[in-house]
């Protein structure tokens, strides 16, 4: 059997689809294979770092794959589609967590509050960074943070986030410009050069 | 930022830059600080992501395993389906196909079966050729020079008398149109033939007229009796053009059964 077996690791993500559709076992692994870490730590990122919440959308969007593959727009590539479905997914997420926030007593116990007071004696360490990072993030508009995080967390190419956003090439570059000038400007205080001046 | 500014930033240094790619980066990093900060951001950015990329834990998997289990169980198929896909799997190449690999060997297999040929059939084959000889006739051998001085001998002296006898004789050329019989042939013959006593013996002057007769009605083509089938009269022809009247002496007792039967069968 082996030697007639399908090295699926050659197939396209769409091609793994159809064999799915099909229930191809081994096409939905190696889909899971590809996708399941990269969509873990977009939904994490998404999801205010909540591990336990990443996961569960994880499972939630294979899930979806498993039970209604024909959902897949075949006139898309199925790497956009999938994050476009799990932009979507967080997008709902933040609606239900404001009716949560509304109906609780209105703070977000998972917001670091203490992001604002990064002192100069903080700023060599890596966690400090990630922290700054995460804080100027926070404070960038979400159409900015979301072409940002697209572009250089998940790597995606210009193309795929206008596609995943859907929205043009030049507005993704735009956006992508901002972001990255104001990110560079907020986390100056963390070049090198600079931290051996002070 | 394209990912052409992205590898600039990333890998060069700012006094590395050509000016093609100081203008290309101008956007986002106008001085050498502007560039080294951006570089150092990215840098950071990379190494965060690399840090901070989770490992989905298995359990994920497995729930995700089970329900796939649930909801393709009724679509399983049936063994001889399985067999199928097993022999005929649609998301290989054909020539990788067990089916395929199968039918090729079948065929293969088939085509040695019928076109090599075995030792049996072979000699069998070869009983059947034809085999043909060409015959030379070397006319510088001993042989040939005795049969042709022989043919120069039976040409005697007696023949030439006989003819010019035929010729003085001047007998008009009656035809019996029934018959076909020249009566000049038949009384040359007579009298030439009577005079040997071994055509006497044998009553051969009617033969020799028969011979005159049976010559002319060839000649001229001729209303042969139906009886005569070609192949006998030609035979028949060349024998009795043989029996000339000067041979006929040489005629050698076993021959004289074929003269009769030509004669036979003239008559």
């Amino acid at each position: 059997m082996g030697l007639f077996r399908t090295n699926y690791k050659k197939n396209s993500d769409e091609e793994l689809m159809l064999y799915l559709g099909k229930g191809d076992k081994r096409a939905f692994d190696e889909l899971y294979l590809r996708y399941a870490d990269n969509l873990c730590y977009f939904f994490m990122r998404k999801l205010k770092h909540d591990r336990e919440k990443g996961e569960d959308f994880v499972h939630d969007i294979f899930a979806k794959l498993i039970e209604r593959p024909e959902l897949f727009d075949v006139t898309r590539t199925f790497k956009t589609w999938i994050y476009s479905v799990a932009n979507n997914m967080c997008k709902n997420e933040y609606k239900k967590m404001e009716v949560r926030s509304n109906t609780s007593n209105g703070l977000d116990s998972s917001y670091n509050v203490s992001m604002n007071e990064l002192s100069a004696t903080e700023v060599m360490h890596n966690e400090q960074f990630k922290e700054a990072l995460a804080h100027s993030l926070n404070q960038m508009d979400e159409k900015h943070k979301e072409v940002f995080e697209l572009r250089f967390f998940q790597e995606l190419s210009i193309k795929e986030i206008a596609e995943v956003m859907e929205i043009n090439d030049g507005t993704v570059k735009s956006r992508l410009f901002y972001a990255t000038k104001r990110l560079s400007e907020s986390l100056a205080i963390f070049d090198p050069n600079l931290n051996r001046e002070v | 930022m394209t990912k052409e500014i992205e590898n600039i930033i990333l890998n060069k240094e700012y006094i590395q830059l050509t000016p093609e790619e100081k203008e290309l980066i101008h956007e986002f990093a106008e001085t050498e600080v502007d560039f080294e900060q951006l570089k150092f951001v990215l840098m950071q950015v990379n190494s965060t992501r690399k840090s901070e990329m989770p490992k989905v834990d298995k359990s994920v998997k497995g729930r995700l395993d089970s329900l796939f289990d649930q909801t393709y169980s009724a679509k399983r198929l049936v063994w001889y389906n399985r067999l199928w896909l097993f022999l005929w799997p649609e998301e290989t190449r054909i020539y990788a196909r067990p089916m395929f690999q199968l039918a090729t060997m079948v065929v293969l297999i088939l085509g040695v079966v019928t076109f090599v040929p075995f030792s049996s059939t072979e000699s069998r084959l070869a009983l059947n050729e034809p085999v043909q000889k060409e015959y030379k006739i070397d006319e510088t051998s001993e042989e040939f020079k005795e049969v042709i001085k022989e043919a120069e001998v039976v040409e005697s002296p007696q023949e030439e008398a006989i003819t010019e006898k035929l010729a003085d004789n001047k007998v008009s050329q009656n035809v019996d149109m029934n018959s076909g019989r020249t009566l000049s042939d038949e009384t040359v013959a007579e009298d030439v033939f009577i005079a040997d006593p071994v055509a006497e013996s044998l009553n051969l002057s009617s033969a020799g007229a028969a011979y005159s007769s049976a010559n002319n009605r060839l000649d001229s083509d001729v209303m042969m009796d139906e009886v005569v089938s070609a192949p006998v009269l030609t035979e028949s022809v060349a024998l009795t053009k043989s029996v000339t009247a000067s041979n006929v002496k040489a005629i050698s007792p076993k021959d004289q059964p074929e003269i009769f039967d030509v004669l036979t069968a003239l008559f």
